[in-house]
């Protein structure tokens, strides 16, 4: 896997940073490590924590796959400058202290296929945007990603100063992100760029960890629903449209009976923006290869 | 399965050159127009608010018209029709038409760095298939943010001709279409001024583009004879949550969603739209029925209730009995078809636009469309949907014309 990763990397600068690869798995890791640090997202620069596969800063939470019904143990280290409470959205879970400074252990259920989100319970972690996507089983295909974020500098900014959010205050978020990624750079994305064959299929995750509703349209293609955590109706539901309530995570099938390639955008539009500026934000694309 | 490729960076450099610069012609040409074009776009419209103040707007209007309307003209298509959508842009900006829903091919998305752009002056076909039946819509996909809350879009359905929604599914004797959307006045004043576009916040909330009492009117209302079961075609081009609550004397049940039938159809109280999406849903009206479907726009972003619309009934007496003599029938409207004036006929070639007495319309379900004198000897159909309807004028023997778009 660590080859695989080594090998988008490498292939990523010889053209230009900007090459997609399809999407395999990212392991479940030994450890991950909570970090404090600062996002650049199109021109606007953040406080942000992230969950990091290493010690070292990264941008990008990890989010990654387990296999269904196989407990693992995980080490999360709490970079951030205060305590936090690790929590999963699985019915029964027990939220797990995450002492500032410490390293805990914690063991992730064995779980059912589907997936799930991690992140922290404090209106800090969520603000500043410490979370990431579990996904179980589903790996009989290529298995995509979207982590969808939306962002306002200035509310991160006062609550990475340790300032409570003003509720009252109208909420005006200028970055809006697939994966920690604005538009264009959803295209370097190797686990939300969707790159596949004619004729082939693919699942695709997609949480809503932001501070609003989402809504994303599918240009091209209907996609079969076969996971959606608030609305559970919607299960076997055909759609080009989909709705995703804050919290939300929903699984579903992309057939790609047509070559091209094809946007697949929020229909919020103030949402395909960044900084305000057309087009950026939440845009990402399936590349059908003929 | 892994497999590198170049249109990655190609895109995304391509797409910040062209998408935010509409005038940039991509070289993925629009085709040579077949047909005389039947969309077009202008910048120069103006829409009247429910306070009586005006707005501009941008849109989409037919060539046969001259004006555009927000939202566009309802373009409506049966299942398995091979379309050309002829589209021409003498608008001072470059525009294109998304398919939304249709799943049409790369080319003819709409999409300006992956399809065309129609320039100043351009012209356009897009060709698709409507292969399945449902509710679609249409917009711009040029600066999109912008051009949508502008006024740049409409509705499509795909009908089946035995008027049920799907194969093997339910069948009903009227579509209503019913399209919401928004607008921030003071982006429409001011358009180029309004950037940034991530607060824009909507402050007009329509259905159909009309709202508050511009919604009682009684060309805006649903009329419903006893036994009518009506396809409420609601799909939504807003920046807000619609939620809609169904009266339980409109025995409510949602069928589609997307252009696609349910696995299971359920029974509704209330339904959340959300920007992009479409429901079909069948409405029964208890006779004489008389009362509302109250539509919630909710802010996206802080959570709240900003504007309540209201989708109005009426009841209709029971429907005349329908025609029973239609293949014996002689006369002909003019002209037939009509996609504007229908006049009663002296002849299959001329119209009678002396005739002053009472007409009285009605399609094929034996319900009455229209009654009353004729303004020029004339009436206007352009707004009516396809079909074959019966005129008749005073005592002379029944007429039959057929409207087309």
């Amino acid at each position: 896997m660590m080859f695989n990763r080594w090998k988008v990397a490498a292939l990523a600068l010889i053209s230009w940073g900007s090459a997609a690869y399809v999407s395999q798995a990212q392991e479940v890791p030994d450890t991950l490590w909570l970090q404090l640090d600062e996002a650049i997202l199109a021109g606007d620069t953040m406080p942000a924590l992230r969950f990091c596969e290493q010690a070292a800063w990264d941008s990008l939470n990890y989010s990654f796959h387990m296999a269904s019904d196989t407990p693992q143990n995980l080490v999360v280290h709490n970079g951030d400058t205060v305590d936090h409470v690790f929590t999963l959205n699985v019915e029964g879970w027990e939220p797990v202290a995450l002492p500032v400074g410490e390293a805990t252990e914690l063991m992730l259920p064995a779980l059912p296929t589907g997936s799930y989100c991690y992140g922290l319970a404090s209106e800090r972690g969520k603000v500043l945007g410490g979370a990431g996507l579990i996904m179980v089983g589903n790996d009989d295909l290529p298995h995509f990603f979207w982590n969808l974020g939306d962002w306002e500098p200035a509310r991160l900014e006062a609550v990475a100063e340790g300032i409570d959010v003003d509720a009252a205050a109208p909420y005006v978020p200028r970055q809006f992100t697939v994966n920690d990624r604005t538009f264009p750079n959803t295209m370097n994305d190797p686990y939300g760029y969707v790159d596949i064959g004619v004729g082939t299929s693919c699942y695709i995750s997609i949480a809503n960890q932001g501070s609003m509703d989402h809504v994303l349209h599918f240009h091209g293609f209907h996609v079969e629903v076969l996971q959606a955590s608030k609305h559970p109706e919607r299960v076997g539901w055909t759609k080009d449209t989909l709705p995703f309530l804050q919290g939300e995570v929903t699984v579903v099938r992309l057939d790609a009976f047509q070559p091209g390639m094809y946007p697949v955008h929020n229909h919020n539009l103030i949402a395909v923006t960044n900084a305000g500026l057309y087009p950026g934000g939440m845009i990402t694309h399936l590349d059908i290869q003929p | 399965m892994k497999t590198m490729h170049l249109k990655g960076w190609m895109l995304s450099l391509g797409a910040l050159l062209i998408l935010g610069v509409a005038s940039v012609v991509v070289p993925k040409q629009a085709r040579a127009q077949a047909l005389p074009p039947q969309l077009f776009s202008e910048m120069d419209g103006v829409h009247f608010l429910d306070d009586g103040s005006s707005v501009p707007i941008w849109g989409y209007g037919w060539v046969t018209d001259g004006y555009i309307t927000l939202p566009g003209p309802l373009l409506t298509y049966n299942e398995g029709q091979m379309v050309d959508l002829n589209f021409t842009n003498p608008s001072p900006e470059s525009h294109t038409i998304h398919l939304h829903g249709l799943d049409v091919d790369q080319a003819n998305d709409g999409v300006p760095a992956t399809s065309f752009l129609v320039p100043t002056n351009g012209d356009a076909v897009y060709s698709f298939v409507a292969d399945q039946a449902g509710t679609y819509l249409y917009h711009c996909h040029v600066t999109t943010t912008l051009h949508l809350t502008m006024g740049m879009y409409g509705m499509i359905l795909v009908k089946r001709p035995d008027l049920t929604l799907f194969e093997g599914g339910p069948s009903y004797t009227e579509d209503v279409p019913l399209l919401f959307s928004d607008l921030e006045v003071a982006t429409n004043l001011d358009p180029v001024g309004s950037f940034p576009f991530h607060d824009i916040r909507p402050d007009v909330f329509m259905i159909n583009g009309k709202q508050g009492s511009q919604l009682e009117a009684e060309d805006q209302r649903v009329w419903a004879a006893p036994g009518d079961t009506m396809a409420l075609r609601l799909g939504s081009m807003a920046y807000s949550r619609v939620r809609c609550h169904f009266p339980p004397a409109l025995h409510a049940v949602c069928h589609m969603s997307d252009g696609r039938a349910l696995p299971e159809t359920f029974a509704v109280d209330s339904l959340d739209i959300f920007p992009g999406e479409r429901f079909t849903v069948l409405v029964a009206p208890e006779e004489g029925f008389e009362g509302a479907i109250a539509c919630d726009f909710w802010n996206m972003v802080d959570p709240g209730i900003e504007g309540t619309q209201e989708i109005h009934f009426g009841a209709l007496p029971s429907s005349v009995d329908p025609i029973e003599d239609f293949d014996t029938m002689l006369g002909l409207g003019y002209p037939n078809p009509a996609n504007r004036w229908y006049a009663p006929a002296v002849s299959a070639t001329g119209p009678d636009s002396g005739f002053q007495g009472e007409v009285v319309v009605t399609n094929l379900q034996g319900r009455e469309c229209f009654r009353g004198r004729l303004q020029q000897g004339r009436l206007d159909v352009s707004d009516w949907p396809e079909g074959t309807y019966i005129a008749r004028c005073g005592n002379r023997a029944p007429t039959r014309f057929m409207v087309f778009h």
